[in-house]
């Protein structure tokens, strides 16, 4: 298995996070060397991509490595005005993934305030695509507008 | 601006991952450069200190600690004050905001301008001609300052050093002189009882107190001299004239060493990081004697940053530093203070490199008289101390010795024209009190200084005596002829 092919299965940092949780529990167990092990605190289809992965069968340095090159990954912020279901998710996924080309993770919040759009924030960059600063920039405009009349 | 117009404007975003108060490590933040300015969610400021391979360095100029997970954005400029004449009577943190929320500064005119702004080349710069009076006769007869001048005030803590300093300004402030004083990580009872001495002698409306206590950010602290630095170029570019007091550059010091060992910067002699001297000399380069544009005449920015030494060592690291990168330096003397000297100025320490060549030849002449003279005594007095006979012109130079010292003796709300200070000097000079005591003698001096304080014709009467005479001598003789108008 290809390193990447986990970040399709890991989407947002929520399910990031709990397969972290499970490799520091994993390593901290009695089971580190056996392959049942890995089906006891991984669900199944990522257990399978492990297995599939890791044939040299050394489990603590295979997921310590796979630990570290999911830190690596740079995640793409991403505020939405509504909870956002799963199909949206895996839309906004492949969106990111076109986009940006490199693996990522989405870390995904949620704020009503914004009213409709997004606001997205990766390496550094930002940009704020929301309802409520093309209502404001609007907003703005039209009282320069009243204001010269 | 409010964070999220920066933000929106930039386009770029950093989130705080490390935080050792006063620095913070950001991620993101891809185009920032080196000592812009940041802001955090919250409306606090930061400045760029480094930029890592992933993380960005920043020293933030908050109070409270920055959170992990704070959002940051960039400014797109370097760390920048309102300066304008709104700033005269107030008292400003190092980002030029009131400390007072009864008080705002009132912004009308105010022009940004970046704290760690461009020196002015040699083109720019004229020597110093101009005398620069401080009202303090020691200081104004044996240690002459120039305006532009960078002059080091040196001495123990409590022994007088403050006390000079506002005397000083009191006197340049009644000159139409711009005083700014800065306070760098001052108790708030210190800053209290300067703005009390400014409030009660009228000097409030022409001068600013950049006043950053131990309270204050680190970050505040460090901005403070830069800042106040920043506010006495904007009057320089106005044309006026500014006396700038840092107080104290060794604590300065100590600050910027706390903040760069937080850093992991590498430390350097007595743990202070490389660059102590350039932050520094960077600092006091910016003072000095200007061409005025558009004319002829100079305008100046006098500093007097002040050092703090302990039991009175003047070879501590800080102090040479600033020793070397200033025009000279008048040197405290705790020895002298605990004898009862004021002010504790030990003149045979002082230095003064450029102040001799602002004076005018009646000046010179006192002031060489006077240091062939006190070095005389001082040999004299040494002499004493083996008991030997004291013939009549041992007995008289110890006389006059006496005498001189208790001229030279001021009370600290007392600050002298300089004039006064001539003509009382050559009374004493010419002999002309010689019979009376010393007890006597200091009220004939307070008469003095009364009469010229109050009445018109008399003040006239000594500037025009002064202002005639080509040389001390010929002053001398003058004072003879006409004591009996001026006693």
């Amino acid at each position: 298995m290809h390193p990447e092919d986990l970040t399709k299965k890991l989407k947002t940092t929520e399910e990031t996070n709990t397969f972290l949780a499970a490799v520091d529990a994993f390593s901290h167990s009695l089971y580190t060397t056996s392959p049942k092990g890995v089906e006891a605190f991984f669900p199944l289809d990522i257990a399978e991509l492990l297995k599939k992965g890791n044939s040299g069968g050394d489990w603590l340095g295979y997921l310590n490595a796979l630990k570290l090159y999911l830190l690596s990954i740079k995640p793409v912020k991403i505020t939405l005005a509504t909870d956002p279901d799963g199909l949206l998710i895996d839309n906004i996924y492949d969106w990111a993934l076109q986009l940006f080309g490199d693996p990522v993770i989405l870390d995904i919040s949620y704020d009503p305030i914004i009213l409709g759009g997004a606001v997205i924030a990766y390496g550094g960059l930002y940009y704020d695509g929301s309802l409520l600063a093309a209502l404001n920039t609007r907003l703005t405009r039209f009282k320069s507008e009243v204001v010269k009349v | 601006m409010k964070f999220n117009d920066y933000l929106s404007e930039s386009g770029e975003i950093g989130y705080v991952e490390q935080v050792h108060p006063p620095i913070v490590y950001v991620s993101g933040l891809p185009g920032v450069w080196s000592e812009e300015l940041v802001v955090f969610e919250n409306g606090e400021y930061g400045q760029v200190m480094a930029l890592g391979e992933n993380l960005v360095e920043i020293l933030t100029f908050a109070r409270a600690p920055v959170k992990p997970g704070t959002r940051v954005t960039r400014t797109k400029k370097s760390v920048e004050i309102g300066v304008g004449d709104g700033l005269l009577g107030q008292t400003v943190d190092a980002l030029c905001r009131s400390v007072y929320s009864t008080k705002p500064v009132d912004c009308t005119g105010m022009q940004e301008r970046n704290v760690h702004g461009v020196l002015l080349g040699i083109d720019k710069r004229r020597e110093i001609k101009r005398p620069l009076e401080t009202g303090v006769t020691v200081v104004d007869l044996l240690v002459p300052l120039g305006r532009g001048q960078r002059q080091l005030v040196l001495g123990d803590r409590k022994i007088g050093k403050t006390n000079f300093l506002l005397q000083s300004l009191l006197t340049q402030a009644k000159k139409d002189t711009i005083c700014i004083y800065a306070a760098i990580g001052k108790q708030k009872t210190d800053v209290r009882l300067v703005e009390s001495f400014l409030e009660k002698h009228g000097a409030k409306n022409k001068s600013i107190i950049f006043a950053t206590t131990v309270s204050d950010s680190l970050g505040m602290i460090y901005l403070a001299p830069y800042s106040a630095m920043t506010a006495a170029e904007y009057f320089r570019d106005m044309g006026k004239d500014v006396l700038l007091i840092l107080d104290d550059l060794t604590s300065h010091a100590r600050f910027y060493r706390e903040i760069s060992l937080i850093a992991g910067r590498f430390p350097g002699r007595s743990s202070y990081p490389g660059d102590t001297f350039y932050a520094h000399a960077r600092l006091l380069e910016r003072a000095g004697n200007f061409k005025k544009s558009g004319s002829d005449d100079s305008v100046s920015i006098t500093c007097l940053p002040v050092a703090e030494t302990i039991e009175g060592d003047i070879s501590g690291y800080i102090q040479t530093n600033l020793m070397s990168i200033t025009d000279g330096h008048i040197f405290f003397d705790k020895n002298l203070f605990d004898q009862g000297k004021r002010p504790a100025i030990n003149y045979f320490l002082s230095v003064t490199r450029v102040g001799r060549q602002t004076q005018t030849p009646v000046r010179w002449g006192i002031n060489r008289e006077l240091n062939t003279f006190l070095t005389l005594y001082d040999k004299t007095q040494s002499f004493v101390h083996f008991g030997a006979e004291l013939n009549e012109n041992i007995t008289s130079t110890l006389k006059m010795g006496e005498r001189t010292l208790k001229f030279f003796s001021q009370h600290m709300n007392r600050a002298m024209d300089l004039n006064l200070q001539i003509i009382l000097f050559c009374l004493i000079w010419s002999s002309v009190w010689n019979a009376k005591t010393l007890d006597e003698l200091e009220v004939a001096m307070d008469e003095v200084v009364n009469k010229f304080d109050k009445d018109k014709n008399y003040k006239e009467m000594v500037n025009k005596l002064i202002n005639e005479a080509k040389d001390f001598n010929g002053l001398l003789g003058k004072v003879a002829d006409a004591k009996g108008q001026l006693v």
